[in-house]
């Protein structure tokens, strides 16, 4: 493929590769069992003066030569289902991508395939790569769509990082000395935790404390999503969960730990004073950790026979499996007559009678305060100079809404 | 006055060679979540997270030579390097302890020099105004403290 046997896309693809693979040291190119460009498939579109512009026809181009020379996708590859744009749809399919939905693009909620344990893979999602790494046992790099798309078209990816065994053992213990009563409290023990190693991630932390019978699926996703905001942890071990850590010894492969620290109520309470309100009145209120459907059933408890307050916008995002159940089960005309929003894709709220993405619309629009369940929001969306604040618990954040005062 | 201070990465960097004035922070980077500039209009590449960025609150970063530790979270910087590059605003070479993939991809295909993994941490050794020499090929940077300017 490199010196152009089998056609100048895949030429193309696996010169960026090889170059990867020189700058990381890697030794050889590893076949892959799964690539995904889910995260990147128009979450601002590409178009107009959008900022990624030139990233999207940049893989446009890639895809045009691909077509041109009839070349495929060497993996299997899966990408947000694009029903407004059924050109790329087809164009995609041609190029031998299975499509998917679009909710829960940036979390592993709803992303399929899953790769299996020991495969690598190229996974698209910031936070889904730390899930398949951490969880599932899964060899993968966090490496954006260039990457991800070269590593689809080719079949391969460069092993450096966390492809090689080496890379995977903890290096960090991290001993957990608090009780944590709820998905926000897991984003924020990810938080800290990433902040801490922000400058130097690959050190694998190794999280010990946790009783394995008390944490839930949707605790271990908060935890992988906040791994990675601020700091950009692509892979970790909790101890007697993670795959690759039945033990302690075993998760640092029998050597001792290159440094130790501890998250207790006082560096928990840090994080939250980091992103606590400062007045009272909120303009948005969002819950932009994708509903599960247990806690599509929470809020629906929660705003059974009551209404947002009329000054507040409040929004939801469903995962494509509860979205299914909030239309099967009627919850949807509950969460729609209390008055909540149940954005179409991640991140959308209702402002002023129109739908937009506070990330990169809040200032423009004059919103000043924002209350979150999400600590990427706290990241991403202060970055449009715009408070956001976050709440510790559902049950808050709805109160909020509905009482149009921010409840601490 | 004293000799320019040279640093060698293990191995080759990627693209060229640039030189011009560093800007430094200790903190780890993310173009999503720090630079706000993207969003601004005009556009530009300036810093404005002053939560995780405070050195750096307010600094463009265009066409600056930046020292950073690596990236963080976020793998839209991709887009958002790319965006500013190709208006112009993108910085003139990156050197970090260890770059992060999502930015190593971004300079392959953008071609701006990039080194990591040197034989001294450059955070440390790089002070903000001095003069850096980024050469890629060879694996190498070449200092010149502003005091010796």
């Amino acid at each position: 493929m490199f010196a152009g046997a089998y056609g100048e896309s895949y030429r193309g693809a696996m010169e960026i590769l090889v170059k990867m693979g020189e700058y990381s040291s890697a030794e050889r190119m590893v076949p892959i069992s799964w690539a995904d460009l889910t995260t990147f498939s128009g979450r601002w579109g590409g178009h107009g003066d959008s900022p990624d512009n030139d990233l999207y026809h940049f893989l446009r181009d890639f895809e045009d030569l691909s077509l041109k020379e009839n070349t495929k996708f060497k993996c299997p590859m899966t990408i947000v289902d694009m029903s407004k744009d059924q050109q790329r749809n087809e164009r995609m399919k041609k190029l031998g991508a299975k499509l998917v939905a679009p909710a829960g693009a940036s979390s592993p909620h709803d992303l399929f395939p899953w790769p299996l344990f020991g495969q690598h893979a190229s996974p698209g999602a910031t936070n889904g790569t730390t899930f398949f790494n951490s969880m599932l046992g899964v060899r993968a790099n966090s490496e954006g769509p260039i990457g991800v798309h070269m590593a689809a078209l080719t079949g391969r990816t460069p092993e450096y990082g966390y492809h090689l065994d080496k890379n995977r053992r903890g290096k960090v213990l991290v001993e957990v000395k608090t009780k944590l009563k709820n998905y926000i409290d897991w984003a924020v023990l990810g938080f800290y935790i990433s902040r801490k190693l922000s400058t130097h991630y690959w050190d694998v932390p190794v999280l010990t404390g946790i009783e394995p019978q008390t944490i839930t699926s949707d605790d271990v996703m908060s935890l992988c999503a906040s791994m990675n905001h601020p700091g950009s942890i692509t892979h970790f071990l909790i101890e007697g969960i993670s795959p690759e850590a039945p033990t302690i010894a075993e998760a640092f492969h029998g050597k001792r730990p290159k440094e130790k620290f501890s998250v207790g109520v006082e560096e928990m309470k840090k994080i939250y004073d980091l992103y606590a309100p400062s007045g009272n009145k909120p303009d948005i209120v969002t819950v932009r950790f994708p509903l599960t459907v247990e806690r599509l059933y929470e809020v629906a408890r929660l705003v059974e026979g009551k209404k947002i307050h009329k000054d507040v916008s409040f929004a939801v995002n469903l995962t494509v499996y509860a979205r299914m159940v909030a239309e099967r089960f009627g919850l949807r005309k509950i969460l729609e007559s209390a008055g909540i929003l149940l954005g179409d894709r991640q991140g959308q709220v209702m402002w002023n009678g129109k739908i937009i993405d506070p990330w990169v619309d809040a200032r423009r629009e004059g919103i000043k305060t924002m209350i979150t369940d999400s600590l990427k929001d706290c990241n991403g969306a202060r970055n449009q100079d715009i408070e956001v604040a976050l709440l510790p618990s559902l049950e808050k954040i709805i109160k909020t809404a509905i009482n149009g005062r921010i409840e601490v | 006055m004293e000799e320019n201070i040279i640093l060698k990465s293990k191995h080759k960097g990627i693209g060229g060679i640039a030189e011009g004035e560093a800007l430094v922070t200790q903190n780890a980077l993310s173009y999503i979540f720090d630079v706000g500039g993207v969003w601004h209009d005009p556009i530009s590449a300036e810093i404005t997270n002053k939560i995780e960025m405070p050195d750096w609150y307010g600094k463009d970063l265009a066409d600056k030579i930046i020292i950073f530790p690596t990236g963080r979270g976020g793998i839209f910087s991709t887009a958002l390097i790319m965006g500013l590059a190709k208006k112009g605003l993108g910085p003139k070479a990156m050197v970090n302890v260890k770059t992060h993939p999502v930015y190593a991809y971004a300079s392959i295909v953008l071609n701006i020099p990039t080194i990591d993994e040197l034989d001294k941490n450059p955070c440390e050794i790089i002070e903000t105004g001095d003069w850096v020499k980024v050469d890629a090929e060879k694996g190498i940077i070449e200092i010149t403290k502003k005091k010796n300017q």
